[in-house]
């Protein structure tokens, strides 16, 4: 278009210039992240090494991953979370010449419907999640779309050291089967921490009558979050569980029982507590992290957490003060463990079989349940460990806001996951219309 | 016709095909898993179900009613204010004030802006931090609440506060293009007020033009998910975050009733614009049979001081919610009902960088990338109209096609992004950052279009004669003499652009398939029960982008054009 012969003042020159640096910057940079998404590529030809010994099969599994990039979905609204996952990047990053990023994802469900669509568009090996966190329904529901890598956490070193013996729930996933199909990678059991400066009365209530009676005392001060957020889903099978004269059938298809019936106590509790809770019951938190911002303004008196140390940690970090203590109710509390699992078509399985190996490894695991870090009770047995390695879990300073093993001693296995859908579709037709 | 005209006129074209297929086939992909078909999870069996489904599902009808109460009282609250404060306090300090800080309060996004209003709002918030014990006696936090409101009061007004800026700025665009002052005057001389001119005169010529942006805030309110999740009720939820529920659901046969959700939202929103344009042309009827009723109106209304007042204030409590996510952002402990934090900390900085640096990286460049491509077809299409113009020797010559573009912005987001999201994942381009870029466009080009023809078309096209007559190539009399004459709105539009790509959430959440984290989809993955101190830090980021490239949009002219006071 004969710009060639241009007498260019400075001024067009220089948008010239800019026109150019911006295509040319925009053009590069397409280059570069063409080619960086078709790098991902390397094919895991997954070779479980049926014949080889088992070290040497994990030895093969070790060199495949090298120079893979592993995609880690995980929820991203724990800061304590992201920054354990980030010392586990640097670590896989010099170790194995592992890549981890931390895809932050709002709700796991996601994650789900995002494998799942990719199944069905045919995309059966260059997937975009590499390893899931998850539990309960996501993976029942993985479980049942056929999305997950046939078994293979029996394959890592580090599995022997699992704890399958007193920790049920490594092998029950809310009443699925695990049957190797995902990595038990941490404990959680539901506990309430309060704030003892604000706290009406010396002693917190350790049950569901008690907190009641409690919320009757000081009216506002009580609530939970919102089913179908999950902390709000466990606080109802908590008060179902207790508040049942029998609570077997909970372990049991939702199907086979007369539900109206079976949950006519629940609705009782709920609607008297209701009455005396945080916004008169009409408004509910959206999530449980925001009980615990509730606390530290006064707002609430009581919060509750999956995370036995996450009083401890939050004291830490400076979000709730030095005064909050952390106890759970005198019957035992829900308890349960979570996961790691590897999509069927995952671009890096063998990576994500090193990260989640790297994961369970005592150091992990050791680092993990450190309140000062995040506190996320360990998945392995400390007396199957070696010395050295099990000394790594007691260097940890003991917390006053964090609860003593013996409260913790008593968890209440999950109900079954078809409870869940009950419970929240029956509730959000009660409360949420 | 030159070369150079030839290819301008294939640009319509381009910009209409390339922006309106994706909503073609978005809203497809959403309708046919509406009446059950979607083979992906085994669906193929036609049927009506998902629709009543989606009307069971608990709460689905106080969904719809939170939607429709905040995206109608949104658009209807922010053209009453943005008319009031023209026919108030035209003229007056105040509104000059507004004017000139329009393009920052514009430039806010959306779920900053949100998270802002909460840590002001809120029961714990600042202002009751400020307030407390002395003035309120209270030692814990009251019992009632400014934001997330059952009923959607609070969504209502935070959204009529983040528009309020948008209607006002096209309504002073589209001003800029009539004879206000001449109007007034003639209308002062028969002994009308002010006010009066404006609510029988100008108003009346300002709303049909107008008719687009609120189109706009419409369909924006009905489907808007980021802000509803932040200062939105949920129990129920807004109708737009309960599709994204039911599309996200662990039971994936959900994303049936989703679909038919999201056809609804369609739906409605048509309704919706449909009814606006009737009430629009009612409205227009009654003013016009009420102007001939002679009254001419109190001189000094006492409003006037009222709205003057106000335009005050909308920029302070922008600045207020700036300053609380600051003070959060360096706060330590802060707790109730100290008015300050006790201690400070500088580690969520640190951190939040730590954490953000890629997001940052990836949305600047695509909001750079989508400004830039936006710019180039929106200058080339408006340089289309310019060749008609000349060919048909009327200034009112348009594009027809062009009306296509303005599609994706009145189309609520939720009802075609999952269909685009289904045919991005067949070709095997879901989370590539190119297809990020082209869905930005779709959403960015419609602002650059509405902004920037203005300007543009006011342009004297005797300069560019004179200048191609004299240098002999209509390309350097672009680049040398029209461009740089219009530098100013270019790069302008071309920074609204830019903070309409970091504003989109849905949209990037839905295309990048978690792998493209923007700064938007970062900061509201951590809004709903984070660590605040962090929140402030993200948001920040998240406002501070937008605010440094409007920046550079005001200082290269001023730079460019030190010698030509004009040109700044």
């Amino acid at each position: 278009m004969g710009t060639t012969n241009i007498k260019r003042t400075p001024m067009t020159a220089r948008m010239i210039r800019l026109f150019w640096l911006m295509t040319f910057l925009g053009a590069a940079f397409s280059v570069v992240l063409s080619t960086a998404c078709s790098g991902d590529q390397h094919a895991d030809s997954d070779s479980s090494g049926t014949n080889a010994e088992p070290a040497q099969a994990w030895q093969s599994v070790l060199e495949q991953a090298r120079g893979g990039h592993v995609y880690f979905n995980a929820w991203g609204g724990n800061d304590a979370l992201n920054n354990y996952l980030r010392w586990v990047a640097a670590e896989l990053q010099q170790r194995h010449d592992i890549r981890l990023t931390h895809v932050r994802v709002a709700s796991t469900g996601d994650i789900v419907s995002r494998v799942l669509a990719e199944k069905a568009a045919g995309r059966d090996d260059d997937g975009s999640v590499d390893l899931i966190w998850l539990n309960g329904e996501n993976f029942r529901t993985m479980v049942e779309q056929d999305l997950l890598l046939p078994p293979w956490t029996m394959d890592l070193p580090n599995y022997q050291y699992v704890d399958e013996e007193n920790k049920p729930t490594v092998l029950l996933d809310f009443s699925t089967p695990v049957e190797h199909r995902e990595m038990p990678w941490g404990m959680a059991q539901l506990v309430f921490y309060y704030d003892s400066a604000r706290l009406d009365g010396a002693n917190p209530p350790r049950s569901m009558p008690e907190l009641l009676a409690y919320a009757r005392a000081n009216p506002g001060r009580v609530t939970y979050p919102a089913p179908p957020d999950f902390h709000g889903t466990t606080f109802l099978k908590q008060a179902l569980l207790e508040l049942s004269a029998e609570s077997n059938f909970l372990y049991q298809p939702a199907a086979q029982f007369n539900v109206d019936e079976k949950l006519a106590v629940l609705w009782e509790f709920l609607d008297a507590l209701h009455q005396v809770a945080w916004q008169s019951g009409n408004q509910f938190p959206v999530d449980g992290p925001r009980l615990k911002q509730m606390l530290n303004d006064g707002d609430l008196h009581i919060a509750f957490s999956f995370n036995p140390a996450e009083a401890a940690n939050a004291i830490a970090s400076g979000e709730v003060p030095d005064s909050v203590r952390t106890y759970v109710h005198t019957g035992g509390t829900v308890g349960n463990t979570h996961f790691l699992a590897i999509p069927f078509n995952a671009s890096a399985s063998a990576a994500a079989k090193v990260t989640a190996n790297f994961l369970l490894s005592a150091e992990a695991q050791a680092r993990k349940a450190d309140p000062a870090i995040w506190g996320d009770p360990t998945v392995l047995a400390l007396d199957k460990l070696p010395a050295a390695e099990r000394a790594l879990f007691d260097k940890h300073q003991p917390h006053p806001a964090m609860p003593s093993p013996e409260s913790l001693s008593q968890v209440l296995p999950e109900p079954d996951a078809s409870w869940v859908r009950v419970l929240e579709t029956q509730w959000q037709q009660r409360y949420a219309q | 016709m030159s070369r150079l005209r030839q290819m301008f006129s294939l640009f319509p074209w381009l910009t209409a095909v390339l922006f309106i297929l994706p909503v073609l086939i978005g809203v497809t992909g959403t309708w046919l898993p509406a009446f059950g078909y979607l083979p992906d999870i085994g669906a193929t069996a036609f049927s009506i179900s998902p629709w009543q489904q989606m009307l069971d599902y608990p709460g689905a009808g106080s969904a719809l009613r939170i939607s429709l109460l905040t995206a109608w009282g949104a658009a209807v609250l922010s053209l009453l204010i943005s008319c009031a404060l023209l026919a108030y306090s035209w003229n007056s300090r105040g509104l000059r004030w507004l004017r000139r800080s329009l393009p920052a309060l514009l430039g806010v996004p959306h779920a900053a802006f949100a998270i802002g209003m909460v840590a002001l709002l809120a029961p714990a918030g600042w202002i009751m931090k400020l307030l407390s014990p002395w003035a309120t006696g209270l030692e814990s936090p009251a019992f009632f609440s400014l934001v997330n409101d059952s009923h959607g009061f609070s969504l209502l007004l935070i959204l009529t506060l983040k528009e309020l800026p948008f209607v006002l700025f096209m309504g002073l665009a589209a001003l800029s293009q009539m004879p206000v002052e001449r109007t007034l005057h003639v209308c002062r001389s028969l002994g009308y007020s002010d006010a009066a001119a404006w609510w029988r005169v100008l108003i009346p010529q300002l709303l049909p033009r107008l008719r687009l942006p609120i189109f706009a805030v419409l369909a924006y309110g009905l489907s808007v998910v980021d802000m509803a999740l932040i200062v939105g009720p949920n129990t129920p939820p807004s109708f737009a975050v309960l599709i994204d529920r039911l599309f996200n659901h662990p039971d994936i046969s959900m994303r049936l009733p989703g679909s038919a959700g999201a056809t609804l939202l369609l739906l409605l929103t048509s309704g919706s614009l449909l009814l606006w344009y009737l009430l629009e042309r009612g409205s227009l009827l009654w003013i016009a049979r009420r102007a001939s009723a002679g009254q001419r109106g109190r001189l000094h209304h006492p409003f006037s001081r009222f709205m003057s007042l106000f335009s005050w204030s909308l920029p302070m409590v922008t600045i207020a919610a700036f300053i609380v996510l600051v003070l959060w952002s360096f706060s330590f402990r802060w707790s109730f009902p100290d008015a300050l934090p006790s201690s400070y900390s500088v580690q969520f900085w640190l951190r939040g960088w730590e954490q953000l640096h890629q997001p940052l990286w990836l949305t600047l460049i695509t909001g750079m990338a989508s400004a830039f491509i936006g710019m180039v077809l929106v200058v080339a299409c408006l340089e289309h109209e310019v060749t008609l113009r000349r060919r048909r020797g009327s200034i009112k010559a348009r594009i027809n096609l062009l009306w296509l573009i303005y599609i994706p912005l009145i189309t609520p987001q939720i009802s075609f992004l999952f269909g685009i999201q289904q045919v991005l994942l067949q070709i095997n381009a879901w989370g590539n950052w190119l297809s990020l870029v082209w869905i930005h466009l779709v959403f960015v080009i419609p602002y650059l279009f509405l902004s920037l023809s203005g300007p543009y078309r006011s342009f004297d096209d005797r300069y560019l004669r004179q200048a191609s007559s004299l240098s002999g190539s209509e390309w350097r009399a672009l680049w040398q003499v029209k461009w740089p004459m219009l530098l100013k709105p270019l790069l302008y539009v071309a920074a609204l652009g830019f903070a309409v790509s970091v504003s989109q959430y849905l949209a990037t959440l839905y295309i990048g398939a978690g792998r493209l984290p923007t700064v938007t989809t970062e900061t509201v993955a951590i809004a709903s029960g984070g660590d605040r101190r962090l929140i402030g830090v993200y948001s920040l980021f998240q406002w501070l982008l937008p605010l440094l490239i409007y920046s550079c949009a005001l200082l290269i002219p001023y730079l460019c054009f030190r010698q030509r006071k004009a040109m700044q």
